[in-house]
C-alpha cells in the first residue's frame, strides 16, 4: 500500500510528550476537568433519569424502576422502528458521504472553476433549519400535488407521483442532502492539507483519476471518513423533524418518533423514556469511538503532512473541469436551489399556495414585512449568532487541546477522554436542557436564567463535532515536525503556536464553521432553556411554523440564508484582502 | 382529577348568576351511552347559525373589573414586586402585542415571558420545583393542569374568572381557560363543494380516498366524540371513515391547515377552528364545518403556589381573563372564554352548541390515547 511509505515502526507519539510534563500535566488536568464538568453531569443525569419515573402525591417525587427500558425496548413496535432508523440513518450517511466527499475532492484537489462558490453553497445548505427543508421538499415532491410531480406528469402518464417524498427513500434523500455539508467540511479539511506526492506518484505510474481517488486520496483520509460517517449516522438515529413530517403520513416510524409517541402516553411526558433511547445512542457512539480508535491506531499511516516538501497541488482535470463544474452546478440546483425556490415561493403568500400563474399575480412581501417589523427577530438573530460564535470558538480551542492529549501524549487511558468528549452526541437536546437546568439550580454558580445556560448546553452538545474534526486534523500532521521543533529547543507553547496550529488550522476552521451552523440551528435545548433575553432564531422560527404560520417561517428562513451567505461572502472577501495584503 | 365540592358549589352559583344576567351557559350534552342525534352542520363563521343566537351575557352590577384590577396592581406594587415570570406556549408573534398591552397597563411590573412548547414548559417547571427553585408565577398552556398533582398550583379564583363560562373553568379553582379551541372539520373549498360535507358520516365516502387527514394528538376530540356518541358508535364511525378513505395521520394542526389550504388534502377530520379561520380571512380556499355539539378544549392558566411574585402572579392571571386580553385574543381568531366578551366576528360561533370535557390526565387519558392510536394505526 502506498501509505506504507509513511509508516515508521517506532515513536508513534511525539517523543517530547512526556518529557516536559509539568506545564503539560497542568494543561491535561485542566482539560480533563473542563470536559468532565461539561459532560459528566448530563451523562449521569441521562442514566439516572432513564431509571426513574415521576411520582406525584401532592409533591414531586420519583420512583426508581426499569419501566422506561421495558416499555421502550419490549414494545412490539420497537424492532420495526429500530430497523427503519438504521435504514434511514445508514442511507442518509451513504448519500452524505458520497456527496460530501465527492464535492470536497472537486473543491480541494482539482482545478474545477468556481470552487470557492461551492464551499459557500455547501455551508449555506447546513444553516437551513430541518423543519424548513422538510416543508420545502414536501411542497416539491409530495405525490398528491407536489410541484415537481405536476411538471413530470406532463411528460409521464401517471395520475399521482412519480416522486414520493413521503417514503423511506424520500426521507433518506432529504436527510442525506441536508447533512452532507458536515462530511464536505470534514473531508475538505482533510484533502486541503494533503501532500500530493502520493497522488503524483500514482499518476506517474499510469493510474487513472478514479483509481487515484479510491486507492490514495480516500485511503489516507480514512480517519476523516470514519468521523464523518459516525457523526452523520448518530445524527440520523437522533433525527426527529424529517421522519415526523415526511414519514408519518406513510406510517413509517423510526426510533425517535416511536419514543415521542410512547413518552406522550404519560402525563406529563416521561423524560425517562427519551433517556432510555439516549442510553442506546450513547452505547452506539462509544462503540463508534472505539472503532475509530482501532481503525486509526496506526496513526502515522494517515500523516500526510510531514517534514518533506509539503506543497498541496491540484489535479488538472483538463476538459473534465467543465464537466465537473456542470455536475456541481446540477448538484446545487437540485439539493439547494429547488428547496430554496420552494421556500421563497411559500414565503410570498400569507398561506401556503401551489405554484401557478394565477397565484403569482397575488404574491406579496407581507411576510417579509412581518419579519423585518418584529424587533424580537433582530434580537434573536444577534443572540443566535453571538451564542453560536462563542460555542464554536470555545469548542474548537478545547477540543484541539484534547485531541493533542489523546493522540500525542502517552498518558494511559487517554482514549477515555476521547470517548467522554464524544459521548454527548448520544444525549438528546431536551435531556441536555434538563440536566443543565438541574446543575445550575443546584450549584452556587449564578448562571441560572441567563443566556449562558444555552451556551453551556451547546458547548457540551457540540463537543463531539470538535473532537472528531480536531482529531482528524492532528492525525494528518506527522509528529516528526513537533519532534524537530522540540529538538531545536522550542517550548511546547511555541511548537504548538508556530508549527502545529498553522498546519491544523484548516481542520479547525472546518470544525468552527460546522459547529457555528449546528449551534445556530439547534432547537431542543434552546427552547428548553429559553429566557426572556435569550430568544434564538431557531425557536422563533419553530414557534411560527408550529402555530400554523409556516409562510412567515419560510420568509424568516430566506432572510437567515441571505444573511448567512452575505456574512460568509464578507468573511471570504476579507480573507482574500488579508491574503493579498500579506 | 377530583372535583372539589366547594368548587362545584361556586360553579353552580356562578352559573345561576350568569343566567340571571341573561347569559346562556352551554346546555349539557345528554348521556354518553347513546349516540346523540347529529345536529345540522354549521359551515363557516357567519354563513349559518341554525340555532338561535344567544345574547351576550352582561356584567352583574357588582362586577367592577377596573377596581379589582387596580386593587391587585396596588398590592403588587406595595409588595415591591417589579416583575412577573410568565411561562407560556403562545407563540412569540402573538404574545408580543399581548405583552405590550400589559406594559401599557402595568408599567411598574416587567413581564418576563418565557416561551416554550407545552412539554418543555411542564418539564422545566417540574425540574425547577423539584430543585426547590420557585421561578414561575403563571403558566399558560393546554396541559397546564398537569401541574396540579405535583402540588405546585395555587387554588385561587381571580375576580375576572367570575365571568368565565363555567364550562371553561375548574370548579375546584385550580385553573381557568383563557381561550377555547373548538374542534371542527376543515375543508378545502376548491375540492369540496359547498354542502357536500355536513356530517362526519359524509366523509365516509370512497370519493375522498387519500384526501382525509387527522392530527396524531386529537385525543380530546376523540374523547368528546365518545362522550357524545358512545364508544361503540364512535369507533364504528371512525372505522367506516378509515375503511372508505384511509385517513392519513399527520402531526401538527398548523401543518394540517397548510396542507388543506394548499390543496394537498381535501378534508381534515378534525381541526381547531382558529386555523381555517386564519387562512380563510387571508383569502385561502378553506372553510370549516361544525358538527354539533362541537367539542371544545382549552388553553388554560395555573398560578404557582410558590410564586416568587405572588401578587403580580394574581394580577397577571386575572388580567389574562380580563376584557383587554380577551379582546386581543379574539382579534387573533381565538374563541373567548368570557361570557361577556364578543368573539371576532361576534357571529363566529354564535348559536352553535358545544361540549367541553374536564381536562384529562393520568390513566384515563392514557387509555383514550391507546384507543385513538389503535384506531388510526
Amino acid at each position: 500500500m502506498a501509505t506504507g511509505a509513511l509508516r515508521r515502526p517506532a515513536a508513534p507519539r511525539a517523543a517530547f510528550a512526556h518529557v516536559r510534563l509539568s506545564g503539560q500535566t497542568l494543561l491535561l488536568g485542566t482539560c480533563a476537568l473542563v470536559v468532565g464538568y461539561l459532560v459528566l453531569s448530563p451523562l449521569v443525569f441521562l442514566l439516572i433519569s432513564s431509571f426513574r419515573r415521576y411520582e406525584f402525591n401532592g409533591s414531586i417525587g420519583f420512583a426508581f424502576t426499569f419501566d422506561n427500558y421495558l416499555e421502550t425496548y419490549l414494545s412490539p413496535d420497537f424492532l420495526p422502528a429500530a430497523g427503519n432508523s438504521v435504514i434511514y440513518a445508514g442511507g442518509g450517511t451513504l448519500i452524505a458521504i458520497l456527496a460530501g466527499t465527492g464535492l470536497a475532492w472537486v473543491v480541494e484537489r482539482t482545478n474545477t472553476p468556481l470552487r470557492g462558490l461551492y464551499t459557500l453553497l455547501a455551508a449555506a445548505t447546513y444553516f437551513v433549519p430541518g423543519v424548513l427543508m422538510a416543508v420545502a421538499w414536501n411542497a416539491l415532491a409530495n405525490p398528491r400535488n407536489g410541484s415537481l410531480n405536476g411538471l413530470l406528469q406532463n411528460v409521464i402518464d401517471v395520475s399521482q407521483g412519480p416522486l414520493d417524498i413521503n417514503s423511506m427513500l424520500g426521507m433518506i434523500w432529504v436527510f442525506g442532502t441536508h447533512l452532507y455539508p458536515i462530511v464536505f467540511l470534514i473531508m475538505a479539511a482533510a484533502f486541503r492539507s494533503m501532500d500530493p506526492a502520493l497522488e503524483e506518484a500514482a499518476a506517474l505510474s499510469g493510474a487513472g483519476i478514479g483509481a487515484i481517488f479510491r486507492t490514495i486520496t480516500l485511503a489516507v483520509s480514512r480517519p476523516a471518513v470514519i468521523s464523518a460517517a459516525l457523526i452523520i449516522f448518530v445524527r440520523g438515529l437522533e433525527s426527529f423533524d424529517v421522519p415526523l413530517m415526511l414519514g408519518l403520513p406513510a406510517k413509517i416510524n423510526v426510533l425517535t418518533t416511536e419514543i415521542y409517541a410512547t413518552a406522550a402516553l404519560h402525563h406529563p411526558p416521561e423524560l425517562g423514556i427519551s433517556s432510555s433511547l439516549g442510553v442506546l445512542l450513547l452505547l452506539v457512539s462509544v462503540a463508534g469511538v472505539y472503532y475509530y480508535r482501532s481503525a486509526t491506531a496506526a496513526a502515522l499511516s494517515f500523516s500526510t503532512i510531514s517534514g518533506k516538501g509539503y506543497r498541496p497541488q491540484r489535479l488538472d482535470l483538463g476538459r473534465g473541469r467543465v464537466v465537473a463544474a456542470l455536475a456541481c452546478g446540477l448538484f446545487f440546483f437540485v439539493t439547494l436551489m429547488l428547496p430554496l425556490l420552494a421556500t421563497v415561493w411559500i414565503s410570498l403568500f400569507p398561506f401556503v399556495r401551489q405554484p401557478s400563474l394565477e397565484a403569482l399575480a397575488r404574491a406579496s412581501f407581507v411576510q417579509y414585512q412581518y419579519v423585518f417589523g418584529y424587533d424580537a427577530i433582530v434580537d434573536a438573530f444577534r443572540n443566535s449568532l453571538l451564542n453560536a460564535a462563542l460555542v464554536a470558538t470555545f469548542v474548537v480551542v478545547l477540543t484541539s487541546v484534547i485531541a493533542w492529549i489523546t493522540l500525542r501524549s502517552r498518558i494511559r487511558g487517554s482514549w477515555i477522554l476521547d470517548a467522554l468528549a464524544f459521548a454527548p452526541i448520544g444525549v438528546p437536546g431536551t435531556i441536555m436542557g434538563v440536566s443543565i437546568l438541574l446543575v445550575y439550580l443546584t450549584l452556587p454558580i449564578p448562571l441560572y436564567g441567563t443566556i449562558f445556560l444555552v451556551t453551556i448546553a451547546h458547548i457540551t452538545l457540540f463537543l463531539p463535532y470538535g473532537m472528531r474534526l480536531a482529531s482528524d486534523a492532528l492525525l494528518r500532521v506527522h509528529p516528526q515536525l513537533e519532534e524537530a521543533s522540540e529538538l531545536s529547543g522550542a517550548t511546547f507553547a511555541r511548537t504548538y503556536r508556530e508549527i502545529l496550529l498553522p498546519l491544523i488550522l484548516p481542520g479547525l476552521l472546518a470544525a468552527w464553521v460546522t459547529i457555528l451552523a449546528a449551534s445556530f440551528r439547534e432547537l431542543s435545548a434552546a427552547i428548553f432553556l429559553a429566557t426572556p433575553g435569550s430568544r434564538m432564531v431557531s425557536v422563533v422560527m419553530y414557534s411560527a411554523w408550529a402555530d400554523g404560520n409556516s409562510t412567515a417561517a419560510a420568509a424568516l428562513g430566506v432572510v437567515i440564508l441571505v444573511v448567512i451567505v452575505t456574512l460568509a461572502l464578507c468573511a471570504w472577501l476579507l480573507g482574500r484582502v488579508f491574503r493579498f495584503a500579506a | 382529577m377530583g372535583r372539589h365540592p366547594v368548587g362545584r358549589a361556586t360553579a353552580i352559583l356562578a352559573a345561576i348568576l350568569i343566567t340571571a344576567c341573561g347569559g346562556t351557559p352551554a346546555a349539557p350534552v345528554a348521556g354518553a351511552a347513546t349516540s346523540a342525534p347529529v345536529a345540522p352542520a354549521a359551515t363557516g363563521a357567519a354563513t349559518s347559525a341554525p340555532v338561535a343566537a344567544p345574547a351576550l351575557a352582561t356584567k352583574p352590577p357588582s362586577f367592577d373589573e377596573a377596581a379589582s384590577t387596580k386593587a391587585l396592581y396596588d398590592a403588587a406594587v406595595a409588595a415591591n414586586e417589579t416583575e412577573v415570570n410568565f411561562y407560556g406556549s403562545i407563540n412569540e408573534e402573538e404574545a408580543k402585542p399581548l405583552l405590550d398591552l400589559w406594559t401599557k397597563a402595568f408599567p411598574k411590573i416587567k413581564n418576563n415571558y418565557i416561551r416554550g412548547d407545552e412539554t418543555a414548559l411542564v418539564s422545566r417547571i417540574l425540574t425547577e420545583e423539584q430543585a426547590g427553585k420557585h421561578n414561575f408565577d403563571v403558566l399558560s398552556t393546554t396541559s397546564a393542569h398537569l401541574l396540579i398533582p405535583a402540588g405546585v398550583a395555587l387554588k385561587w379564583a381571580s375576580p375576572n374568572s367570575a365571568l368565565v363560562d363555567p364550562d371553561y373553568k375548574d370548579p375546584a379553582e385550580m385553573w381557568v381557560g383563557i381561550y377555547a379551541n373548538w374542534n371542527i372539520i376543515q375543508i378545502n373549498t376548491d375540492k369540496v363543494k359547498k354542502g357536500e360535507i355536513k356530517t362526519y358520516e359524509d366523509i365516509a365516502n370512497p370519493k375522498w380516498k387519500g384526501q382525509v387527514v387527522i392530527d396524531d394528538t386529537d385525543y380530546e376530540w376523540y374523547q368528546g366524540m365518545v362522550k357524545i356518541r358512545g364508544q361503540a358508535a364512535t369507533d364504528a364511525l371512525l372505522k367506516k371513515i378509515i375503511a372508505a378513505t384511509g385517513v392519513v395521520v399527520l402531526n401538527g394542526h398548523g401543518t394540517i391547515n397548510d396542507k388543506i389550504t394548499a390543496g394537498e388534502y381535501a378534508i381534515a377530520l378534525n381541526q381547531y377552528l382558529n386555523q381555517p379561520e386564519r387562512s380563510k380571512r387571508l383569502g385561502g380556499p378553506t372553510d370549516w364545518v361544525g358538527v354539533e355539539p362541537i367539542v371544545a378544549q382549552l388553553g388554560k392558566i395555573v398560578v404557582s403556589k410558590g410564586a416568587p411574585h405572588p401578587n403580580a402572579a394574581k394580577l397577571l392571571a386575572n388580567w389574562l381573563v380580563g376584557t383587554d386580553a380577551q379582546k386581543y385574543l379574539t382579534g387573533r381568531g381565538r374563541i373567548t372564554t368570557r361570557i361577556d366578551v364578543p368573539n371576532d366576528p361576534p357571529s363566529l360561533v354564535q348559536g352553535l352548541k358545544k361540549t367541553s370535557s374536564p381536562p384529562l390526565g393520568g390513566d384515563e387519558l392514557t387509555q383514550i390515547q391507546k384507543s385513538f392510536k389503535a384506531i388510526f394505526k
